[in-house]
């Protein structure tokens, strides 16, 4: 700790904060234009300087300066005003002062000072540029005649992003941020420059001129995409989120979001939106009124008896899934399951048999002082892209050391000095074990409290890092360099992203990583963790309720297989669209042209069309409740807007459901939430106020686990095809609910098919030629990417897209056997 | 006594002499308004579009609330306002939009005859307030 | 003039290149051999510090005390830089050095080294000295055909590869720090400090970055010993000699190597016999052109860096630009601002605009347009701008922007009350 003076004030502060810093945190204001709290110090605008006694003759910014023992600082003198005027001066000299037509106007950090400093007219002259507008991209708008080279976005966008759009180029008077080869901008479009752009030179175009920032409302609630739980802040307008606000003091993404958490809100304001329910009625579906269509469901449901399934998404708050479970015993079924019952459940009961726990062993911030990173499935980075920012800081900010268990390449892969451990599709076991083997081989292992050691040891025996290296088509020494870097790293992380286009041996994968976890000592370990990240915003809170099938209760496939052979009577779908996004769709097809089908889903979607009944319910943005997001932080979500027409959220819906069963409903999601604390584990002593801004984490920032049990498990064999198609997740899309909204669209509209350069070479593709593929089972056919992120002989497609119906061919196998042909 | 009283008529007959008259023959007759007169609102039009640019300081301003803006941007993206308007029935007329204004688009005319028949005449929109 | 101790310029010879065989006829390499079978490395820092040898790039910090700041002990790689991106306005003299004698630097580099524990060093070298370069991957390569470069130099143990590496060109690129930046590939912006590249420099690593003239001069300290080296120069303070690159309006505009100390008048009238075409000595830049200018009444100051700092200007980098008595001061900083404001880098703003704004007020004087209001704000930037910017490149581009005001105000006055400027008729 440091003494010094500041204004007069004593202070004591870490020796590591700079004079702004320690200002900052004793309500000490020092105007600042290029400072940014999770960018490394930068100094570069001025306006920061400060006097200090020590270092008498010229001003020091206090932006870089570190704090030393008994430094006096004055932050106001005439001489800083003058300064700092000046500065400001310079600044405009080449402003173009539009501030009128700037959406930035009334938050514009320029405007501010410039009016603080009262600078009212500007004594030099200078050109204004006039450099044309950047709106090649339909999500950012760049303005570089109003920049004031602050640098904010050149560095967030490597130091944080980690994918360098822009940097200086020029000198001088002329200097000005630009793309490469100053073309137009095109790159994932996450939008932190916009968000980090202190004035109205990069602003997001999707709101351009829809309001001025002091009309707008700002609720904070929680992403309501994927598992990584961010906050984001609705402004909103006119009952209309028009924008996400930048919020860096809330949550655990420090104000960083990915394009679907920035740009993708629109869906929440579609006008295709479900805004009544509807009812099967001569064969059609028509509009009715809520009574009718409760009624109906209800009937349906009773016709049924115990026959009933209910299938319940991950998009529901924790207070709806709690009303989901129980209507089922209102119901009298233990039919119940979420998220296509395999993938992120799979991967939770592969944790409960080794660590005794359902979820991440630590949280995210850890990460970022982790030495050592494994990151299992190269999607990770796609599947929960803020994560992959706080990995990027972790290389980047502490020189961790990442490696990823992947099939193809991702964006994890190109970070500084990540380690790719490429194999052939579906053999990521074989890697693990090899991990395993390799630690356990040569003395690496943190054996004390491990049960079954002599069982693994064993059962390890075919997996030395050769043989496996041979198998999957990789390097022994990558192998055992990971090995050896995570069992020896101080605090290490491994990280384990599921979702549902991953069904198959979600378990086993889960028990190998926990293994390597137990070897290394990352389970329970403070500082490191075991991160399993389910695809939804709730994923976790599901397993954590147990939206699970109870003990003679059928599963999600188990439930869609009884329900086509007639076994199963009616079906309730709440948030889920099983015909686009699960495994098999014929057989899915089956089960819900067969049963009674009551869908609850903001839209029409393919499976909603085949319902009987129909209920219109509301989006994150509507709606109040908890979700628990992939590290197991409750935070809280807050209404923004009214659902459009008689939509109503699923709280609401299930309330009425549970009233027309004759069974009560707690009144309200905050009296759902005490009832589900009671009764969940790990929630027993949280209560909503304890669930502040930055959430609250149920077992603490380290879960201790209960179980230390090695669990052998035995890898696979490559397919022999030449060709091998992988189904994943797409960076800009999350699930279906995505495919609904502006932004994601405009990124990626339609399905793909991606393959290697070598493939469409060797296929004489090019792209956006059209390519066939064929199976036994059916065949799909999209637009060819070519990228170089695949190995010869793979493809990928992602499983968002409805159109593509993917799954008549894929059902939940590792990689899908196919058969190339151009269209 | 007498003499104020003779005093006082004597102004009043003078008044009554053609000439001396102060009242104005309304409507016959209208008075001119001084420059600063704060009367019906206009909205500036330049040679293509309308000035303003739809900075939503006006209705920031506004302590009647009487303005309604929503903006968008024409076809050579600009900034425009897509709607504009003023209901004259909660317009206090104390001309702050006026003063707020950056670019010099809203100004304040001479008209003051504002009586209408129907509440909805007095609600101005963009086309009336740059005509007006 | 030829008892003039020439240390550097000792093999110099019009139109001449001396390689390997010259360089060992007049005694070269053997400083080497001397510092690798008889000194350890401590010892070699020792005599360096002790020879009061100041960095000869511009800022003249002492070399011997840099050295003390760099972690020599410490494991793991290290590099040494040698700074050889020369683009200062009437700064010359590391590409004559080059011209004539590139062995020197190279051996200059592998005794630094040794005394440093670098095992890889850098000659970061302008773009525009491609003859220099050549000659100095030339001189390498006999260096280390004599086993003076590789592994296992003299039997010591130690390892030393040297690299010459060309600059993209751009004057921010001789700020230490940007240099680094520019070595690793990236936008040469100066880095915040601290970290201090001896703690954090090239790819992290500790990095010691020294002017050419600096290492060359270190062989002759091991030769000659540090009291030798101090006594070379005129004033107590200063030792050995130096480089005075002598440009502007002088009967001769040669580089000449003369002791540190020398007085201003002596170097204008001996070396560069005399303002040219007879006119008067008006001005000079005494060390390149980020310093502050030296008038007639200076011509008795002697040429070192206290010295100079007395009279407010520095000793700079020696170039000695001479102005005569028909120039017009107002048009020749003006001249030196363009230069500097396009060279900045772009990073902070009173570098940035600040310099622009400089210009732009000098450019008001020189076309008549200026007023008394527009002296006042010039007079405010010299506050404004300097010692606020990020790196020394602002501070060093109001030098002669402070000499213009200190010594030369009446001639801006002038320009303002005859709305021209007065030198051109």
């Amino acid at each position: 700790m440091v003494n010094l003076t500041i204004d007069g004030k004593q202070i004591t502060t870490s020796k590591t904060s700079t004079i702004y810093e320690a200002a900052k945190e004793n309500d000490i204001y020092i105007p600042v234009l290029c400072y940014a709290k999770k960018l490394l110090p930068y100094g570069a605008c001025r306006v920061c300087l400060v006097e200090v006694e020590q270092m008498k003759g010229r001003l020091i910014p206090s932006c870089t300066t570190p704090v030393t023992e008994g430094m006096v600082v004055t932050t106001m003198s005439d001489e800083i005003k003058k300064v700092r005027k000046t500065v400001l001066e310079f600044l405009l000299v080449n402003h173009v002062v539009d501030c009128p037509v700037c959406d930035k106007g009334g938050e514009c950090d320029l405007q501010d000072l410039t009016y603080e400093y009262e600078v009212v007219t500007s004594r030099f002259e200078g050109e204004k540029f006039d450099l044309p507008k950047d709106e090649a991209n339909p999500f950012i708008e760049r303005n570089m005649n109003r920049c004031v080279l602050c640098g904010k976005c050149v560095r967030v966008c490597d130091e944080v992003v980690g994918y360098g759009s822009y940097s200086f180029i020029n000198r001088g008077f002329e200097t000005k941020i630009a793309t490469a080869f100053d073309r137009g901008l095109d790159c994932e479009f996450c939008g932190q420059c916009v968000s980090m752009c202190p004035v109205g030179a990069l602003l997001p175009r999707p709101f351009k001129f829809k309001a001025r920032p002091w009309q707008l409302k700002e609720v904070n609630s929680v992403c309501g995409y994927c598992g990584n739980g961010c906050t984001v802040t609705l402004g909103v307008k006119d009952n209309e989120v028009q924008t996400i606000r930048f919020n860096d003091e809330t949550g655990v993404n420090d104000g960083n979001l990915c394009i679907r958490g920035r740009f993708g809100y629109s869906y929440v304001n579609s006008n295709k939106r479900l805004t009544k329910p509807l009812v099967r009625r001569d064969g059609v579906l028509k509009e009715a009124s809520w009574d009718e269509a409760i009624q109906t469901a209800v009937q349906g449901f009773k016709d049924a008896g115990e026959q009933v399934g209910i299938i319940s998404g991950a998009r529901l708050t924790n207070e709806e899934l709690f009303l989901v479970k129980n209507l089922s015993k209102a119901l009298g079924t233990e039919n119940l399951d979420h998220s296509g019952g395999e993938c992120y459940k799979g991967v939770t009961e592969g944790l409960l048999e080794t660590l005794g726990v359902r979820a991440s062993t630590a949280t995210f911030p850890l990460v970022e002082k982790a030495n050592a990173i494994l990151a299992i499935r190269s999607d990770f980075y796609e599947t929960h892209p803020v994560f992959g920012m706080v990995v990027n800081q972790a290389i980047r900010r502490n020189e961790a050391k990442l490696s990823i268990i992947a099939d193809k390449f991702g964006k994890l892969s190109k970070l500084p000095n990540a380690r790719t451990l490429l194999h052939k599709p579906g053999l990521e076991l074989n890697v693990l074990n090899a991990l395993c083997h390799v630690i356990v081989e040569e003395g690496l292992a943190k054996t004390e409290g491990l049960n079954g050691l002599d069982e693994l040891k064993a059962a390890l025996k075919e997996y030395s890092a050769e043989t496996v290296a041979e198998l999957v088509g990789g390097d022994a020494d990558a192998i055992k360099q990971t090995a050896r870097e995570l069992a020896g790293a101080e605090n290490a992380a491994i990280m384990l992203a599921y979702g549902l286009p991953y069904t198959a041996y979600s378990k086993e994968l889960a028990i190998a990583a926990a293994n390597l976890a137990l070897l290394t000592g990352i389970a329970g370990r403070q500082g490191s963790g075991l991160y399993l990240c389910g695809e939804k915003a709730n994923s976790q809170g599901a397993i954590d309720l147990a939206i699970l099938p109870g003990g003679k209760g059928m599963g999600a496939q188990q439930m869609l297989a009884a329900a086509g052979s007639g076994e199963l009577k009616a079906l309730y779908l709440v948030g889920e669209d099983p015909l686009v996004s699960y495994p098999n769709r014929s057989l899915v097809e089956k089960a819900l042209e067969k049963s009674f089908l009551v869908v609850q889903d903001i839209f029409l979607s393919p499976s909603a069309q085949m319902a009987d009944v129909v209920f219109p319910a509301a989006s994150f943005a509507e709606k109040a409740g908890t979700f628990t997001n992939a590290e197991r932080r409750i935070q809280q979500l807050h209404v923004g807007i009214k659902s459009p027409g008689e939509a109503k959220t699923d709280f609401a819906i299930l309330q009425l459901l549970l009233k027309e069963l004759g069974t009560s409903a707690p009144a309200t999601p905050a009296e759902a939430f005490k009832s589900l604390a009671a009764e969940t584990p790990g929630y027993e002593m949280v209560s909503l106020d304890m669930v502040g801004p930055q959430g609250y984490v149920w077992g603490g920032d380290n879960l201790e686990p209960e179980l230390k049990q090695l669990v052998p498990v035995a890898g696979a064999q490559p397919l022999a095809d030449k060709y091998q198609l992988l189904v994943g997740s797409a960076l800009y899309h999350s699930g279906t609910l995505s495919t609904h909204a502006k932004g994601p669209n405009a990124a990626v509209a339609a399905p793909y098919i991606e393959l290697g350069r070598e493939d469409a070479a060797e296929l004489q593709l090019v792209n956006d030629d059209m390519l066939k593929l064929k199976t036994v089972e059916g065949e799909i056919q999209a637009k060819v990417k070519v990228d170089r992120r695949l190995p010869k002989g793979v493809f990928f497609t992602p499983y968002h897209f409805a159109e593509l119906e993917l799954n008549k061919i894929y059902s939940g196998q590792p990689a899908i056997a196919v058969e190339p042909v151009k269209v | 006594m007498f003499k104020e009283f003779a005093k006082g008529l004597s102004i009043t007959l003078k008044h009554l002499l053609p000439g001396n008259c102060t009242t104005v023959q309304y409507p016959k007759q209208k008075l001119e308004m001084s420059p600063r007169f704060r009367g019906l609102h206009r909205l500036v039009p330049t040679q293509h579009r309308e000035k303003c640019v739809a900075c939503y300081l006006c209705p920031t301003v506004c302590p009647a609330k009487c303005i309604t803006v929503e903006s968008a941007e024409n076809e050579k993206g600009e900034k425009y306002p897509k709607v504009y308007e003023i209901d004259l029935l909660r317009c206090i007329f104390c001309g702050y939009c006026v003063e707020a204004c950056p670019v010099e688009a809203i100004e304040m005319t001479d008209a003051y005859e504002l009586a209408n028949f129907k509440r909805e005449d007095f609600n101005f929109d963009k086309e009336r307030l740059l005509k007006s | 003039m030829s008892q003039v101790p020439q240390l550097l310029f000792k093999n110099r010879r019009p139109g001449e290149t001396v390689f390997i065989d010259g360089y060992r006829a007049t005694g070269g390499y053997q400083p080497l051999e001397k510092a690798f079978r008889e000194m350890t490395p401590v010892e070699l820092r020792e005599l360096v510090k002790s020879s009061n040898l100041r960095g000869r790039g511009g800022a003249g910090f002492p070399t011997g005390v840099k050295w003390t700041f760099f972690p020599a002990d410490a494991p793991g790689p290290k590099y040494l830089v040698c700074n050889c991106d020369e683009m200062e306005p009437g700064t010359y003299k590391d590409g004559e050095l080059l011209m004539a004698d590139p062995h020197q630097l190279v051996e200059g580099m592998i005794v630094s080294a040794y005394a440093l524990q670098t095992d890889v060093g850098y000659i970061f070298i302008r773009y525009a000295y491609e003859k220099q370069a050549e000659y100095l991957r030339r001189a390498i390569a006999e260096a280390k055909e004599a086993g003076y470069i590789g592994k296992n130099i003299l039997g010591s143990g130690f390892d030393f590869e040297l690299h010459v590496h060309g600059s993209a060109g751009r004057y921010i690129l001789g700020e230490e720090t940007a240099l680094l930046n520019g070595l690793e590939g990236q936008r040469p912006n100066p880095r915040l400090k601290p970290p201090f590249p001896a703690t954090r420099g090239l790819f992290g690593q500790p990095t010691t970055v020294n002017n050419v003239e600096t290492i060359a001069n270190i062989p002759h300290i091991i030769s000659g010993g540090a009291e030798w080296f101090r006594d070379l120069a005129l004033t107590p303070e200063g030792s050995g000699t130096k480089l005075f690159g002598l440009s502007g309006h002088l009967n001769c505009t040669e580089c000449f190597e003369l002791p540190v100390g020398i007085r201003l008048g002596e170097v204008v009238e001996t070396y560069g016999q005399g303002v040219w075409k007879n006119r008067k000595f008006k001005a000079c830049l005494p060390g390149g052109a980020s310093t502050p200018y030296l008038t007639e009444e200076h011509m008795d100051v002697a040429l070192d860096f206290m010295s100079l700092e007395k009279v407010g200007s520095r000793f700079g980098t020696a170039g000695v630009t001479v102005f005569d008595d028909q120039t017009c001061m107002v048009a020749a900083t003006l001249n030196l601002i363009q230069f500097f404001a396009r060279e900045s880098c772009g990073w902070c703003t009173p570098c940035r605009d600040g310099l622009s704004m400089v210009r732009w007020l000098l450019e008001k004087f020189e076309t008549g347009k200026g007023s008394p209001e527009h002296l006042d704000m010039l007079k405010d930037q010299l506050q404004n701008i300097s010692g606020n910017s990020f790196c020394a490149l602002a501070e060093g581009a109001m030098g002669p922007v402070a000499g213009l005001l200190t010594h030369f105000e009446q001639e801006i006055i002038d320009h303002i009350e005859k709305g021209r400027c007065p030198f051109k008729s």
